[in-house]
């Protein structure tokens, strides 16, 4: 990927995202909504213009990217969308552990022994912090 | 998998129940759960944590503060009216907003039958307040200039959909006459806008007019109550200023309640710990020094409150929308 | 008043008072620190605590979190490019590539004095011209609010080198998510979908987290997987030697300082705002401004000297009105009542005492965060070097418990993973996300505040226009306003005439 492509590909982003909030926007009553419709206008207008002087402009500066790292992202995104279905079912404590146990192992920056250790004991400061010093609630769990 | 749901659910109850029956001679056994549904530091949860650190000695348990504050109120009732009915679970909740969110929003999961009532602790009327310089000096100068241009005067309070609103709405009503309303963040920014000259007046609480009142900086011209406040005991009520019964239905309530469903033994217990607090001279004397404007109701009277406010609310609520 | 100021500084003999500000500051640090926990939260929590202790003691506490806590969201902004509270999000854009170029311990050492300094000359401010100044908060009317509000948005030229395009679109986009929720005057719902959580709006937090704890975190998972090792080095920078860099910046620190007292006397504004529009003053003033975004020690000094200057700010219209200028000090207000201490003249007289041993206390404060908060940061510095796959997990699991306990919501986790998404999207775009945080934190007063302006003049266009040019501040706003345009206009064609 280009510079250029990543910034066509960031002005049709802009752009989808400017209509759609504008359709959404113009479906409430003026009084409520002339604050985000101006706004979701202009942000169209930009997006539109960004992407034309963009398309128009030379292409000499045509130096690669580093490609996206798939795996990252779903380790991130499914990572902590499984940590919070995990919260709750089991409870934060052991929610907690497993999500840092499994990710430390699965980035193989330490052994399992280590990674063990690591997060019982992250788990148990996590704890003590928020919900023993500062008084958080806990979530509500199914289990326990 | 549905079936082994249910099965853990049906265990997990037995459990409860279980663990609950000989506890009842002596309950409570187990700090208490007080539900509030603002955040850390607002009024209602300042409110709440005073009680809960003086009605532990009463109650023989803490009582442990939990915020979930979001939607205006509604998250933290919504998590009151599901919760535990084993009598470790009990909330604050704010009259008239518990009923304003219900009946001006959709899909509210929360009924006012859901709740039953223990005790009412604060109740903070709604005042008119000037700015020390205005020209205003009584509540009728007030009205003749709103009645002399109907929807002229600025007149700011919390809001929107506020209880400060609900009560301008009201008077709007009883007296015949039409304001200008602004909202605010807040009755804070609402004080400031009068002290800053924006505003003819402004609809604040009580309690936050108090020690704006003390420094000579606002003028109150009258309180919307039944009776005169104890806070400003030289200003009339709003209906004695105008010479119309306008119903205080803005006034705000803080009070206990319990999801319905808990038992009356737990219910008679706790009733007992706040009508003990509510007279405990510790507790009376903090809340003068701090400002909080108490107001005991047993369950029986804090019930029939919420019915009649209930009722008075549907008589404005299309006016609020 | 001597008289009155000699009897606070006895105050300050009284060891049960100096062990209070030593727990507050020391939490205040810890607050600060982690990402999703709040001042607001710190000095709400510990309320119910200070009701037994005398009321000099508990303010003195509470002040103590302030301040530390306003400060300390430096250092994870340096450390982890992830900031601490929305306070620091300035101070992140050249503190972090400080870090990356191999310096935290001096960006850190930078941050503490400069904030120390901040902090410092508001309190003298609120010491010697409380009253004065007070009188100036009430001239703020909506009218200037809203103008202040479009000040800070033309920041975001500052916040975009190179990319103005996009930041102002990404600026348009904060401005349009914080329009989520109830509609501040007519209470309609905006882009709720109905969902409870999200009638207040997007949580700032919790928006903050999403959009820059998870693209590092991907980054550094990213890392871990890859054989890349390249763990930044780690300055031996003796703090020391840092206040003569600062001293060197003399200008830069009194022209941030006055910014921030000025943002903080303002109520409704708050510590984000001092650190931006700061921040914007030194780009603008310095001599090489492109060096702004890469590691210029002057942009960070502005944005902590400017965000830390707010706190004295803030406690000028609490202490003499009554009135707070942001959560933390609408509950210190609380906290300050529950001791039947009420605001105005009289506590500066009768309860002498109590008030300047709390401003005295302050400047405690100010000072003992720079030991704790550069002891902290001489381990802390080694995060840089923790391995990506141990820090990955740990950051991760840190942002989920912060984005919950904001509200004890598990929604709100949801919610910092989406703005996540979006955060990660800027970042692979090449994106600015500090325009997008601007657009959040100025977005609600801009709009409510242009609404209750029109409301206030039953929606007469002209009448309002009227307004703007004949209230003498709101002159002066609109005046600074069309300049900064101006000169944004300048700055970028001169940019692209530079690119060409």
């Amino acid at each position: 990927m280009t510079t250029r492509t990543r910034d066509l590909i960031f002005a049709a982003i802009a752009l989808a995202l400017a209509v759609a909030i504008a359709i959404t926007a113009f479906g409430y009553p003026v009084a409520s909504s002339y604050f985000p419709r101006t706004l979701a206008v202009l942000m169209g207008l930009l997006a539109a213009f960004f992407g034309l002087r963009t398309l128009l402009a030379p292409t000499d500066d045509a130096a690669p990217m580093s490609p996206l790292n798939i795996s990252a992202l779903i380790a991130a995104f499914g990572g902590i969308a499984a940590y919070v279905v995990a919260l709750k079912l089991v409870g934060y404590e052991g929610a907690t552990f497993l999500f840092l146990f499994l990710l430390m192992v699965w980035l193989g920056a330490v052994g399992w022994l280590k990674a063990l250790i690591l997060a019982v004991a992250f788990t148990a400061l996590l704890n003590v912090i928020f919900f023993v010093m500062l008084g958080v609630p806990r979530p509500d769990a199914l289990l326990f | 998998m549905k079936l082994f749901i249910k099965k853990l659910a049906a265990a997990l109850g037995f459990v409860t129940l279980a663990g609950m029956t000989p506890a009842i001679a002596e309950y409570p056994e187990k700090p208490i759960t007080l539900i509030v549904a603002y955040s850390p530091g607002g009024g209602t949860d300042t409110a709440a944590r005073t009680v809960a650190k003086f009605v532990e000695k009463h109650l023989g348990q803490r009582l442990v503060v939990e915020n979930k504050s979001g939607a205006g109120g509604q998250i933290g009732f919504s998590a009151l009216a599901r919760a535990n009915t084993d009598g470790y679970e009990i909330g604050f909740i704010n009259v008239p907003s518990i009923q304003l969110v219900k009946q001006l929003r959709e899909n509210v999961p929360y009924e006012m039958s859901d709740f039953a009532p223990i005790a009412n602790i604060q109740l903070d009327p709604v005042v008119v307040a000037v700015n020390a310089d205005s020209p205003y000096q009584t509540l009728s100068e007030l009205l003749d200039a709103a009645k002399a241009d109907p929807g002229a005067v600025n007149i700011g309070a919390d809001g929107p959909q506020s209880n400060n609103q609900l009560q301008l709405i009201v008077a709007e009503d009883a007296l015949a006459t039409k304001f200008n309303f602004i909202a605010f963040d807040g009755s804070g920014p609402a004080i400031k806008a009068t002290l800053g000259g924006e505003l003819a007046a402004s609809l604040p609480s009580a309690s936050s007019a108090g020690s704006h009142v003390d420094a000579g900086r606002l003028r109150v011209l009258g309180v919307f109550a039944d009776e005169r406040s104890p806070l400003f005991p030289d200003v009339p009520t709003v209906s004695e200023a105008a010479g119309v019964k306008v119903p205080s239905v803005g006034a705000s309530l803080r009070g206990i309640a319990a999801p319905k469903g808990i038992s009356d033994a737990h219910k008679a217990r706790l009733e007992k710990a706040f009508a003990d607090v509510m007279a405990d001279p510790d507790f009376l004397a903090h809340a003068e020094t701090a400002g909080l404007p108490l107001k005991y109701m047993d369950a029986a009277a804090f019930e029939a409150y919420l019915q009649e406010a209930d009722a008075a609310l549907g008589k404005y609520i299309d006016l609020m929308k | 008043m001597f008289e009155n100021m000699l009897l606070g500084l006895q105050a300050l003999a009284d060891p049960a008072l100096l062990l209070a500000v030593l727990i507050g500051v020391v939490g205040g640090v810890i607050i600060g620190a982690l990402p999703g926990l709040t001042s607001t939260m710190g000095v709400a929590l510990l309320i119910p605590v200070t009701f037994s202790l005398p009321p000099q003691v508990g303010l003195a506490m509470l002040g103590g979190i302030y301040c530390a806590s306003t400060y300390s969201g430096a250092i994870s902004a340096i450390l982890l490019n992830i900031p601490g509270t929305s306070a620091s999000v300035a101070t992140m854009l050249d503190g972090h590539p400080m870090a990356k170029n191999g310096e935290p311990g001096r960006a850190i050492s930078l941050a503490t004095f400069a904030s120390c300094f901040g902090g410092l000359v508001s309190i003298v401010a609120l010491l010697f011209l409380a009253p004065q100044l007070a009188e100036f908060s009430l001239r703020f009317g909506s009218p200037e609010y809203f103008l202040l509000a479009v000040f800070g948005i033309t920041v975001i030229a500052s916040m975009s080198a190179g990319a103005m395009e996009k930041g102002l679109i990404a600026g348009a986009l904060g401005l349009i998510l914080s329009t989520v929720g109830t509609h501040p005057l007519t209470g309609t719902m905006r882009f709720t979908g109905g969902v409870p959580t999200l009638f207040d709006g997007i949580p700032l937090v919790v928006s903050l987290i999403g959009l820059y704890s998870i693209p590092e975190v991907i980054d550094l998972i990213d890392r871990a997987k890859s054989t890349h090792t390249g763990a930044a080095g780690v300055d031996k920078t003796s703090p020391f030697a840092t206040l003569r860099e600062l001293a060197r910046q003399k200008f830069n620190l009194f022209r941030s300082s006055l910014i921030g007292i000025i943002v903080g006397i303002i109520p409704g504004v708050g510590c984000s705002v001092g650190g931006f529009l700061a921040y914007d003053a030194a780009k603008k003033g310095s001599n090489n401004p492109e060096k702004f975004g890469n590691g210029a020690a002057e942009g960070l000094v502005a944005s902590e000297t400017g965000n830390n200057a707010v706190t004295g700010g803030t406690l000028i219209p609490l202490l003499t009105l009554g009135i707070p200028g942001n959560p933390v000090t609408a509950v210190l207000l609380g906290g300050i009542m529950i001791h039947g201490l009420r605001p105005g003249p009289e506590l500066f007289t009768t309860n002498a005492d109590v008030t300047y041993g709390f401003i005295f206390s302050l400047f405690l404060s100010n000072l003992l965060f720079v030991p704790v908060g550069l002891l902290l940061a001489r381990y802390g510095l080694r995060i840089v070097q923790v391995p990506a796959g141990i820090l990955a997990p740990l950051i991760l699991s840190l942002a989920v418990i912060g984005a919950y306990s904001l509200r004890s919501s598990v929604d709100d986790i949801w919610i910092m993973l989406a703005i996540g998404a979006l955060g990660w999207g800027m970042a692979a775009l090449a994106v600015p996300r500090a325009p997008l945080v601007l657009g959040l934190v100025l977005g609600t007063l801009a709009e409510g505040e242009l609404a209750r302006s029109l409301a206030l003049v039953r929606g007469d266009l002209g009448a309002f226009g009227m307004q703007l040019v004949t209230r003498p501040v709101a002159l002066v706003i609109l005046i600074l306003c069309v300049s900064a345009i101006i000169h944004g206009i300048i700055q970028h064609r001169r940019d692209s005439k530079m690119l060409e």
